[in-house]
């Protein structure tokens, strides 16, 4: 049995006369461990895919998310999110935010060791000495973090990650993606990732696995084999890398020609 | 500084002083309040002015405030141009501080008390159940349309109908200044919960938050801005409705301090009267102010 089995999956929006088919039968096994990047370009529904891995979406109109075999139904302790948008509450402070999600998995515990554990996190994720500062005192790059740093705190075995690098500068999308593979890579127990995206470099750079997506369903499934620790600045360097990368761009092309009714388009 | 000091205001205040110890063509009380006060917003402006480089709208507000005095005092006192029932000297209207200020400090304290009250009950029942009815749509469906055609009924209408209902006069106000705050805060939560960054709720959901927690720790949180900045008109607002149930079945109160005079011709104490309401109202928004800057740290005021 695999982590996320995605079985015979459709999602349909809107009200009863005017609906809108987002996720049309789609099937797709996750294992543990594994980082997964789904890979596709804008509307081709891969966050309304995350949305129902998190259980925020509605119920599904055919087909489930099942992890560990259970089906689905709502969000659960098991997963953590991290969106695009900040999602830190604003009120709050770094290390408030994380001790918020903790309150939330484990109501007992004493505040002082999750405020501990916060910090410890937010030191994780090179945050250290920000703890008191509110989310609009920090950068984009570093309420991300501090959102990774919530999304891991709370030890889920699944986290889900909805482009949460999109709305970051170059140079700090690089950082953050080694930061989240560093990480990865060092919990003694490797977690599960499902990472959307649609930069295809991103999606090289960090996955295992990446699940290419066209409008409503799954167009390919592709292994990365590329060894770990990748540094970027060699992966350009490798010929397998070019050859790999010109497919994915190939499929995205393919995709647009497809969109636009087959005629030749220039991006 | 010294080009400071020979502003504008300093040359009204001067020139005020003056006015007000020179003799009058008008028999006046002794100006000795007025020129107190005066002397007191000159200090402020001075203080104000040595703190801050610029303080423009400061200097503007003071020079306007002293022309006004400066207007009415030589238009009433100095030369008496006016009647003298009807624009009583500014001298004798800031002396009924100490002749009538027992009567003034309880209608002051018995003002405020009904206004905390019904304040307090309006805001806790108008937050709690907005945030109920906004969040559970069959409520929201159902009470919002009903909501929309009570709220916008002006309490005044019904304040002799409420002070011949209740038992008490207090009580009567209360619900008075309970109606007019309880609508427009209901329904501001009612619209504050449907217009929430759907980013945060999602947040929240995804850490799979109890409705409760969802209420009362995120989207409390997230109104609280919107609900403190509405406060300082409802506060206006209640105060308006207040003095005028005060003026209709009250016994005491800033209201019925106006109303009385009003009804023997006493202009002089009811001007008085008019100015500590604006004063006592003026207090109030500021404290608003202050609270808001102390408690929300991550919304500053625009």
């Amino acid at each position: 049995m695999s982590k996320i089995e995605i079985k015979d999956l459709s999602l349909e929006y809107g009200q009863e006369d005017k609906t809108f088919l987002a996720l049309d039968h789609i099937n797709l096994n996750i294992e543990e461990g594994e980082f997964v990047c789904i890979l596709g370009p804008s509307g081709c529904g891969k966050s309304t895919l995350l949305s129902t891995l998190s259980g925020l979406s509605d119920p599904p109109k055919t087909g489930g998310v099942y992890i560990d075999g259970q089906k689905v139904e709502g969000p659960g302790k098991s997963r953590s999110v991290v969106f695009q948008n900040y999602s830190l509450l604003p009120w709050k402070t770094a290390a408030n935010n994380i001790v918020f999600a903790l309150n939330q998995v484990d109501k007992k515990g004493k505040k002082e060791a999750k405020r501990a554990l916060a910090l410890q996190y937010l030191k994780k994720v090179g945050l250290e000495g920000f703890e008191d500062k509110l989310p609009d005192e920090l950068s984009g790059g570093m309420k991300q973090r501090v959102a990774i740093a919530r999304a891991l705190a709370v030890d889920p075995e699944i986290i889900l990650m909805d482009e949460p690098f999109g709305a970051i500068d170059p140079k700090n999308r690089l950082q953050l993606q080694e930061l989240l593979l560093k990480l990865w890579q060092s919990e003694k127990k490797a977690k599960t990732i499902v990472f959307i995206t649609h930069d295809i470099d991103e999606a090289v750079l960090l996955a295992d696995r990446i699940v290419f997506m066209t409008p409503k369903n799954v167009r390919a499934d592709l292994k990365v084999e590329f060894p770990r620790p990748r540094i970027k600045e060699d992966l350009y360097k490798n010929q397998d890398f070019i050859f790999f990368r010109n497919h994915l761009v190939g499929l995205f092309y393919a995709n647009i020609g497809e969109q636009i009714g087959g005629e030749e388009v220039v991006i | 500084m010294k080009k400071k000091l020979l502003s504008l205001p300093n040359f009204l205040f001067i020139f005020l002083i003056f006015a007000l110890l020179t003799p009058n063509v008008r028999e006046t009380d002794s100006p000795i309040v007025l020129i107190l006060v005066i002397i007191g917003i000159e200090v402020i402006y001075i203080a104000y002015m040595i703190k801050n480089d610029v303080f423009r709208q400061g200097k503007n507000i003071v020079t306007v405030l002293f022309v006004l005095f400066l207007i009415w005092q030589l238009a009433t006192s100095k030369f008496n141009l006016v009647n003298q029932v009807l624009f009583p000297a500014p001298e004798n209207v800031f002396y009924v501080f100490v002749t009538q200020w027992k009567l003034i400090l309880t209608g002051i304290l018995s003002s405020l008390r009904l206004l905390a009250l019904g304040f307090f009950y309006s805001l806790v029942f108008g937050i709690s159940l907005g945030l109920i009815v906004g969040w559970i749509p069959v409520l929201r469906e159902t009470i919002y349309p009903i909501a929309k055609v009570l709220s916008p009924i002006p309490p005044i209408v019904y304040t002799p109908y409420v002070i011949a209902l209740m038992p008490t006069f207090s009580s009567a106000s209360i619900l008075v200044i309970f109606l007019g705050i309880f609508w427009p805060t209901f329904m501001n939560m009612i619209n504050g919960v449907s217009a929430i960054d759907k980013n945060i709720i999602d947040s929240a959901r995804s850490m799979n938050v109890s409705t409760p927690t969802m209420l009362f720790k995120i989207i409390l949180p997230y109104s609280l801005p919107g609900i403190m900045d509405g406060l300082t008109i409802s506060v206006s607002f209640s105060f308006m409705i207040l003095t005028a149930a005060e003026m209709i079945g009250a016994t005491s109160g800033l209201g019925y301090f106006v109303q009385k005079f009003a009804a023997y011709s006493d202009y002089t104490k009811e001007l008085t009267g008019i100015i500590v309401i604006g004063v006592v109202v003026a207090a109030i928004n500021y404290l608003l102010r202050v609270v808001r800057k102390l408690v929300i740290k991550w919304k500053p005021l625009v």
